[in-house]
């Protein structure tokens, strides 16, 4: 475990040292974002949507007894933004954008595909590794932005047919509870969880070893550790914020 | 012709984790030499293979490579003097995303090749090379073993290495097909007149282009010299393996 940790360190500097001393290929990166954001974008869009939905009707629930309906949409949105879009968006992307990246890295391992660019006296981390890690946090930030968009929608959505709240009345509050520090709490979230998902995704790719089982198992590996991390990371993120948060009110 | 050193290899031990492949074998490859590589299965010879060719390195001992010491190469060095070798891997390796044409495309842009604006010409040449013309929008899947071969040499040779590698061309193949691509790499090796190190485990094959065969076994490797030298070989592993007798001192794959 503590070897494993010490290697995905060890990629991460050969990645970050491509990227800012040697830089990718513009088309590649670029290829790769919009393969990232193709697949994964209707499932975002559903995920999204139900997400910011589910927590609207159990917002709702709750309010209702106290007669605070007012607050649903704020409340909702807050808590979307700030925590469950993210986490669950996330979610859904390490199992779809981890997963086919941890495969395709890992088919292209032990077939040699890697061993043939080398021999093309052609550096992998630049031409494959690099503009993936890249194209996975770009693409990724942009569909978990989006989903929480999304998931917005969702919400006054479900709004309008469960709790028969309109449109106005549900943004109405947002501004109030919505703050600026759940904003950016979630846009840095996003951020880390990509990060972290790029970088497990193709390190558990890259160090595929023995065959067809190497690749299921680097698959299933890419999805549990993406969304372990995930968590971690979330926990670290939340309680950063909300010290940086108190520290800065005082 | 020219006899040039191309490889000198100097005491090179390797070992996968603590387990031993290879002991200081200690080899010269002159130019345009036609080397086979035998030896019984996991003898190591696709390791030196790899070795020869930069993707494996080795645990102690020295490789020159035109005089440069290609152990110690760094990065862009390595680099450089990786792309004047050509290797068809054992199982092709082709990229299976890809059409053969852009297989060969591939390679050339990887390497950054000149004129961008030759290389699909570049390319299909090399697929007419090697009797690939008509196949040139079929996916590595699409094809026979045979013709996936053929791709695997035609991207080998497509950055014109002077050196190229070749991990068991015919494994796989039907004896005709396998005839046919010894006779390919003995074309293309006199057109390019480039130096060709093959590891096979048909002698039929190794007798028919080698100028030099090597035998790997026990970690070691032993020179048997030229095809009929190897035939006269006394030594009881090379005589074995070479007339593939079940009984003597190599038990084989059990």
């Amino acid at each position: 475990m503590i070897n494993q940790i010490g290697l995905a360190v060890i990629f991460l500097n050969k990645i970050l040292s491509t990227l800012f001393k040697k830089g990718i290929s513009r088309e590649d990166f670029f290829e790769q974002t919009l393969k990232v954001t193709q697949q994964s974008f209707l499932t975002v869009t559903m995920a999204g949507f139900f997400v910011g939905a589910i927590m609207t009707i159990q917002f709702a629930l709750q309010l209702k007894e106290y007669a605070a309906l007012a607050y649903l949409g704020g409340l909702a949105t807050s808590g979307t933004l700030r925590e469950l879009g993210p986490l669950l968006i996330a979610f859904m992307l390490s199992g779809k954008v981890g997963a086919f990246t941890a495969a395709e890295l890992g088919t292209m391992k032990v077939t040699e595909q890697m061993d043939a660019i080398r021999c093309l006296g052609a550096d992998p981390f630049k031409e494959i590794i690099a503009p993936r890690f890249l194209g996975i946090i770009v693409a990724s930030l942009f569909l978990l932005l989006f989903g929480i968009g999304m998931s917005v929608f969702g919400g006054l959505l479900m709004a309008n047919i469960f709790a028969q709240i309109n449109a106005d009345q549900y943004v109405r509050h947002i501004p109030t509870i919505v703050k600026l520090s759940s904003i950016i709490s979630g846009f840095f979230k996003v951020f880390w969880f990509s990060f972290c998902l790029g970088w497990i995704a193709t390190f558990l790719g890259y160090s595929t070893t023995g065959g067809a089982k190497g690749v299921g198992l680097s698959v299933v590996n890419t999805a549990v550790a993406t969304m372990v991390v995930i968590v971690i990371v979330d926990w670290i993120t939340t309680t950063l914020f909300n010290s940086v948060l108190s520290m800065l009110a005082f | 012709m020219t006899t040039s050193t191309i490889y000198k290899l100097e005491q090179i031990s390797f070992s996968y984790d603590s387990l031993p492949v290879l002991t200081d074998i200690n080899l010269e490859i002159k130019s345009q030499e036609r080397v086979a590589l035998i030896g019984p299965s996991g003898a190591g010879k696709t390791s030196l293979l790899k070795i020869l060719a930069g993707l494996l390195a080795p645990t102690t001992g020295q490789i020159y490579l035109f005089d440069q010491d290609f152990t110690k190469a760094s990065g862009p060095e390595k680099l450089a003097l990786m792309k004047k070798i050509g290797l068809l891997f054992q199982k092709n390796a082709l990229f299976d995303s890809m059409t053969s044409l852009n297989n060969i495309i591939f390679s050339l842009t990887e390497s950054h090749q000149p004129h961008p604006e030759h290389y699909k010409t570049l390319a299909q040449n090399q697929l007419d090379l090697v009797g690939l013309s008509h196949a040139y929008q079929l996916f590595p899947a699409e094809m026979s073993g045979g013709m996936q071969k053929r791709l695997g040499i035609a991207r080998a040779q497509s950055l014109k290495p002077e050196i190229l590698l070749y991990d068991d061309p015919t494994a796989g193949l039907d004896p005709i097909t396998s005839r046919k691509i010894i006779d390919l790499i003995i074309d293309l090796q006199s057109q390019t007149q480039s130096t060709i190190v093959v590891v096979t485990n048909e002698i039929q094959r190794a007798i028919q282009f080698a100028t030099r065969i090597l035998f790997l076994d026990q970690n070691q490797l032993v020179d048997l010299g030229s095809p009929e030298q190897a035939f006269e070989n006394s030594d009881p592993r090379v005589y074995q393996f070479i007339r593939g007798l079940s009984d003597g001192p190599i038990l084989g794959a059990q």
